[in-house]
């Protein structure tokens, strides 16, 4: 008897825990950075999802937590989770890489008590979306040649007037 | 009378702004040696092709007229204008090569606004913008926030005696800290060199303890190092000072922000040993008074507020962008939404008061001036002693500003004049905002922004702003850092001109 209550507990235990993210995901309401910031949106204190770029290394946030930025709809917007969460994301957002594409899942604070009043989300889960990728700059060579001329032409400019100067009148 | 130029002034006048063009030409050594190290080959042919086309026009005018031709008072304030106008056409080139810019406009925007060490931003995808465009945006602030005749005069543009300081005087800059021109700049640049290596020592520090790499630590920290130290505002990031989630952070630039917005004369005391110039000089004690009042009010207007109540929120919101505010540099770890949801009405004036007032004369900080501010108030006490006073006394008024002066009619006359100028200019910005159709109290914040060269946004700056008001605004950050004198002495020689000619015909 007692073996079968406990087996009870156990599977009831197993199915509730996977079960809450998948019903705080399912409750979650999905946003996008602009709305987020809009302050109109009512979502402050709630849980959302957004999806975006990670535009930066994680960076300390005290408590074996770190912070990522996110940036949606060309506004990112800082998250905070625990390190473990953050270890997934491979690729940061600059000028030669886009950074990998999370989706995230967490409470929205329009001015976090525990971070000064910062806008922000604390993450209960993130997952990688796309892998991040080098961004491709081709080359203009073109702007070498009037870039160079326009040296140059400079340079023969002033000393043509400066050796004009020099000559006694 | 009015004065027309001649074609011997137009010569001399464009003569030397070339030669300070040529100067930012030479600056644009620095993103290019970036660029190279970053490996970001097409940006670094943008500042090949930007140094090619500024160092020509530079050229053109430096030969229109002999080194060493002699300006006067009149053409030192053209030169001034002009220069900054020719600069921020030019350090614009590269920016709007990046593609990271709507059109050429708003590269001049930018330019005009990292110049002039406004901050307002008309950047698209910063989060993804070179680092040698970086660099070179916060460049424009270290140049600018010195001043560019500063920073001419000190690599020494060919230029000795009345008219370098009739230039230096025409920037803005009142003070005499050295017996020579030349060496008030380089005192300057020195002062310059000092603050800006501790500030990015501090940074890097504070950058690798939050884990960003070295490179990355270093950039950003030069980055925000020119952007607090010159009052600026700009960041390498979209999300400004909020980036970077940390306190230390805040503490670093804002301590830098304080140093930017001090008088260099004032700098110079201190370096001399002289301290107790701080607690005397009028400007140190209108800025203490006012950060003071202005404090408790943003104390008492957030703490009235359901977002921002706690006193960590209070200082982390509240005072640090007070500071930011009232030193011009515009450091922003609020969305731009969040001045007019959240912040509430007392603290979002405080704001308004603290741009509006700016920090001290001689320093990177746009805006009123504290001196004004501090000569204003005591003109009022000394007119009302003496409105109450009986028919028969002598009612005097001194102030202490590097030396004890008399206020009299002419000092109380000159502060006005410029303190009404800039109330003028808010006001008119604010209206053209509106007319524009945005809400009066974004389209007055703005002005102020601009005009106090703040950099502080409500959101209404944005590549999609109409044209016509990102001209309006590039108008008033131009003017405000020259505090106006200059930029009238401009709009008169050309009407003198035209009259002129007319009257020949």
């Amino acid at each position: 008897m007692r073996r079968a209550v406990i087996l009870c507990v156990c599977m009831a235990l197993a199915c509730a825990l996977p079960g809450q993210s998948v019903a705080s995901a399912a409750t979650a309401t999905q946003v996008s950075g602009p709305e987020l910031v809009s302050m109109t949106s009512g979502l402050d204190g709630k849980l959302v999802t957004f999806e975006g770029e990670v535009v930066s290394e994680a960076l300390a946030g005290g408590r074996g937590n770190v912070w990522l930025n996110v940036l949606s709809g060309g506004v990112a917007v800082g998250v905070w989770m625990p390190e473990t969460m953050a270890d997934q994301v491979r690729e940061f957002g600059c000028w030669s890489h886009n950074g990998d594409m999370v989706r995230v899942t967490g409470v929205f604070n329009e001015a976090c008590d525990l971070h000064g009043g910062d806008l922000d989300i604390h993450a209960d889960s993130m997952v990688v979306v796309t892998a991040g990728e080098v961004r491709s700059h081709p080359v203009r060579y073109w702007k070498l040649a009037p870039g160079l001329a326009g040296i140059v032409l400079a340079y023969a400019t002033l000393r043509r007037a400066w050796r004009r100067e020099e000559q006694p009148s | 009378m009015w004065v027309t130029l001649d074609r011997g002034d137009i010569r001399a006048i464009l003569h030397y702004t070339g030669m300070l063009v040529l100067a930012v030409a030479g600056a644009m050594v620095v993103p290019f040696i970036v660029a190279v190290i970053s490996g970001e080959w097409d940006p670094a042919l943008d500042y090949v092709l930007g140094a090619g086309v500024t160092a020509l026009v530079g050229a053109l005018f430096v030969r229109l007229a002999p080194r060493g031709v002699p300006i006067n008072r009149r053409d030192a304030l053209l030169i001034t204008a002009l220069a900054w106008l020719a600069a921020s056409l030019t350090a614009a080139v590269p920016l709007a090569f990046s593609g990271h810019f709507g059109s050429y406009l708003d590269a001049t925007f930018e330019a005009m606004s990292g110049f002039t060490t406004s901050g307002l931003v008309l950047v698209q995808d910063l989060d993804h913008l070179a680092n040698a465009h970086n660099v070179w945006r916060h460049l424009t602030h270290l140049i600018g926030g010195q001043g560019i005749v500063v920073a001419a005069l000190s690599i020494a543009i060919g230029m000795r005696g009345g008219g370098a300081m009739s230039l230096y005087h025409a920037e803005g800059r009142d003070e005499k800290i050295m017996p020579n021109v030349m060496h008030t700049a380089r005192f300057i640049w020195l002062v310059t060199a000092v603050y800006v290596a501790l500030g990015i020592a501090s940074l890097t520090a504070v950058n690798l303890g939050a884990g960003m790499g070295f490179g990355r630590s270093v950039l950003h920290a030069f980055c925000n190092t020119a952007a607090c130290w010159d009052t600026g505002g700009f960041g390498p990031q979209s999300q400004n000072s909020l980036y970077y989630h940390s306190p230390w952070f805040e503490i670093v630039t804002v301590m830098l922000m304080i140093a930017g917005t001090m008088n260099f004369n004032l700098h110079a005391h201190i370096w001399r040993g002289e301290r107790r110039e701080l607690f005397k000089n009028i400007e140190a004690r209108t800025i203490a008074v006012n950060t003071l009042i202005l404090s408790v009010l943003i104390g008492l207007g957030l703490a009235g507020t359901t977002l921002y109540s706690s006193s960590g929120e209070i200082i982390r919101k509240g005072i640090y962008h007070l500071l930011s505010a009232s030193s011009g540099t515009g450091q922003q770890s609020l969305y731009a939404a969040q001045w007019t949801h959240g912040y509430g009405g007392l603290g979002f004036v405080v704001i308004l008061m603290a741009m509006a007032f700016g920090g001290m004369a001689s320093s990177t900080a746009g805006g009123i001036k504290a001196f004004r501010i501090g000569v204003t108030v005591k003109g009022l006490m000394w007119r009302i002693r003496q409105a109450i006073a009986p028919q028969s006394a002598m009612v005097t008024e001194s102030y202490h500003h590097f030396s004890n002066a008399p206020l009299n009619s002419e000092v109380l006359s000159n502060v006005l004049l410029v303190f009404l100028l800039y109330i003028v200019t808010y006001i008119t910005g604010g209206i053209i905002g509106m007319m524009y159709g945005y809400p009066p109290a974004e389209a007055i914040f703005e002005s102020i922004s601009a005009a106090a060269n703040v950099g502080l946004s409500t959101g209404i700056t944005a590549p999609t702003m109409p044209t016509g008001l990102k001209i309006v605004y590039i108008v008033e950050m131009w003017a405000g850092r020259l505090e106006f004198m200059a930029l009238f002495a401009i709009v008169a020689s050309v009407i003198a001109s035209v009259r002129d000619r007319r009257a020949h015909r």
